[in-house]
């Protein structure tokens, strides 16, 4: 070390060279006296060490950034990629706005899909049902009014994946009609909305089935997956004709029967407390017949909705739809057409209790089934 | 001819490998410090911060800083140890001559009060060994710039208790608060 004229700075490189030739063992234990540990020093100038790491890893970034940042204004190349980068967020906001604020119904660019076509069909149809004088559909009054005898065309083959299809299409509008409650009364025909009395709060809260029956429809044909583009707006589906004439006149009240003999053990009205649930639970073996109870189209087979089990729905005359849930085994398809007294199920059990859940609803609306049944017998 | 570097880095001639530690070595051979070697660093920073406006810490972590991004080149023949001691002295330097550089710019007041203040340190140091006239004279050499045998000389002292008397002079001063 130079000799310096500091007084100060000569002592300090004076103890430096002291400390420099001091044995480590002198140091260490001075320390250990000093803050109770040999360690102490070493841990903290590992601790600045790091801090020395972070620090130049820092300044090393910011100097390529600066190193960088003439070469980018030089070439102007940021200027797409920005510009790139703004579209892709701009197509990213706009695609998650579409996805949570969308409505319920089908758009137009799905309308135009030939696979979405019998939703769009069936959609339009139940507002022109709720209209007093017009028909349901006009192709089959157009057969009655000719006096041709009304054939029904075989039901729509089952697509290949049957059982995935309806799952995708209610997961979809659960969710749609959960986001948008207040759009329900739109879907629903306006005649019933005029009949009915206004909701109970135990019944205003609707179940998921409901919304399953008050929106559920024939699952769309397979298709590839690119063939939404473009495609022109088809007839309405085969499985809807089918519907339409499965169900008869929309006004007329079907004529149900007991889906099978067994005991009611729980009631859509309590006897009781008076609390209300959305059907009735007749108990019965398991592995019972399960037949329609009245003329339809199965619009929903599956165990995609909780709380239900394996479930059935049938949609009928009236704007009514029937359910049947916690079956064993299901003996339908959707899209099948059934008859009344048809064997559509077989009984499972809820828990540990052998029995059948069954409900009518009229549009989305749970009505007490008794209502339309007749005395148990 | 081959040569073995001081901090074990290298085995190839000098001629032949690069003069100096690159970052990642200089990382490297930094986090392979002994436990001594950092405690002596430590000791190294704190007598060297006194009179700086930062603390010891501070100068350590610059003095790291400046070795790791490459500002200062670590020549591969020098050890670890004698080579931080001289990156933490020469900031340690810098420091101080920016902060008297300050005291220039700042008013005549401030600048005859720190120059008061620093003649103080001295007679502040001098005085804590009047009750050992020995330690004071080698004290004085010390601040004088005198090294190794001549300060033995100043002291009159046999080695091994001058030897013993630094000791005890290092000890004291590292306890001082200036």
């Amino acid at each position: 070390m130079n000799r310096s004229s500091d007084h100060m700075q000569n002592l300090a490189d004076a103890l430096s060279e002291d400390i420099v030739a001091t044995p480590a063992a002198v140091l260490l234990a001075e320390v250990a006296e000093a803050r109770g540990d040999r360690h102490a020093f070493a841990v903290d100038f590992d601790r600045i060490v790091g801090r020395a790491a972070r620090r130049t890893r820092w300044r090393g970034i910011v100097q390529r950034l600066r190193a960088m940042l003439p070469s980018f204004a030089l070439r102007s190349s940021w200027r797409p990629a920005l510009a790139a980068v703004a579209c892709l967020a701009v197509i990213v906001v706009a695609g998650d706005l579409y996805l949570h604020v969308r409505p319920v119904g089908p758009t137009p660019m799905l309308a135009s899909a030939p696979g979405n076509a019998s939703r769009v069909a069936e959609s339009r149809r139940e507002e022109i049902a709720a209209l007093p004088r017009l028909s349901l559909s006009e192709e089959p009054r157009a057969d009655m009014d000719a006096g041709a005898p009304v054939a029904a065309p075989p039901p729509a083959p089952p697509p290949a994946d049957t059982v995935a299809a309806p799952k995708r299409v209610h997961t979809m509008r659960i969710r749609g009609d959960a986001d948008a409650p207040h759009e329900a009364p739109a879907a629903r025909p306006a005649t019933a909305a005029a009949t009915e009395p206004p909701a109970p709060p135990a019944q205003a809260q609707r179940s998921r089935a409901a919304v399953v029956a008050a929106r559920t429809t024939p699952a769309p044909p397979p298709q590839s997956p690119g063939a939404y583009a473009a495609a022109p707006v088809p007839p309405p589906a085969p499985a809807v004709a089918a519907l339409d004439r499965a169900i008869g006149d929309h006004d007329e009240v079907p004529s149900f029967a007991w889906p099978l003999s067994g005991q009611v053990i729980a009631a859509a009205t309590s006897a009781k407390t008076g609390a209300h649930s959305d059907g009735i639970d007749i108990t019965v073996p398991v592995g019972t017949d399960i037949r329609a109870a009245a003329d339809g189209v199965v619009v929903y087979a599956g165990d995609g909705i909780k709380g239900y089990g394996n479930l059935v729905l049938l949609r009928h005359g009236g704007g009514f739809v029937t359910a049947y849930a916690h079956i064993d085994r299901i003996l339908v398809k959707v899209n099948d057409v059934v008859q009344r007294g048809q064997v559509i199920a077989k009984s499972g059990r809820a828990g540990t209790t052998p029995l059948l859940h069954f409900e009518i609803r009229k549009g989305s609306a749970a009505i007490d089934p008794k209502q339309y049944l007749p005395p148990p017998g | 001819m081959t040569t073995v570097s001081t901090i074990g880095f290298s085995s190839v001639a000098p001629e032949q490998a690069d003069v100096t530690l690159s970052p990642a070595e200089a990382g490297a051979a930094i986090r392979a410090l002994s436990v001594a070697d950092k405690t002596a660093l430590m000791k190294l920073a704190r007598l060297y911060a006194r009179k700086t406006p930062y603390d010891h810490e501070d100068l350590l972590q610059e003095a790291l800083c400046r070795v790791l991004d490459g500002a200062r080149a670590w020549p591969r023949h020098v050890a670890a140890l004698p080579f931080l001691w001289g990156v933490v002295r020469s900031i340690a330097w810098e420091w101080k001559n920016e902060f008297v550089e300050c005291d220039g710019k700042a008013t005549d007041v401030e600048g005859e009060e720190r120059r008061v203040i620093a003649g103080l340190d001295v007679v502040k140091v001098i005085a804590l060994f009047d009750d050992d006239p020995a330690a004071q004279i080698i004290v004085r050499g010390m601040m004088e710039g005198a090294r190794g045998q001549e300060l033995q000389e100043l002291s009159g002292l046999a080695k091994t208790d001058y030897e013993s008397k630094r000791t005890k002079i290092r000890r004291r001063l590292e306890k001082l608060e200036l």
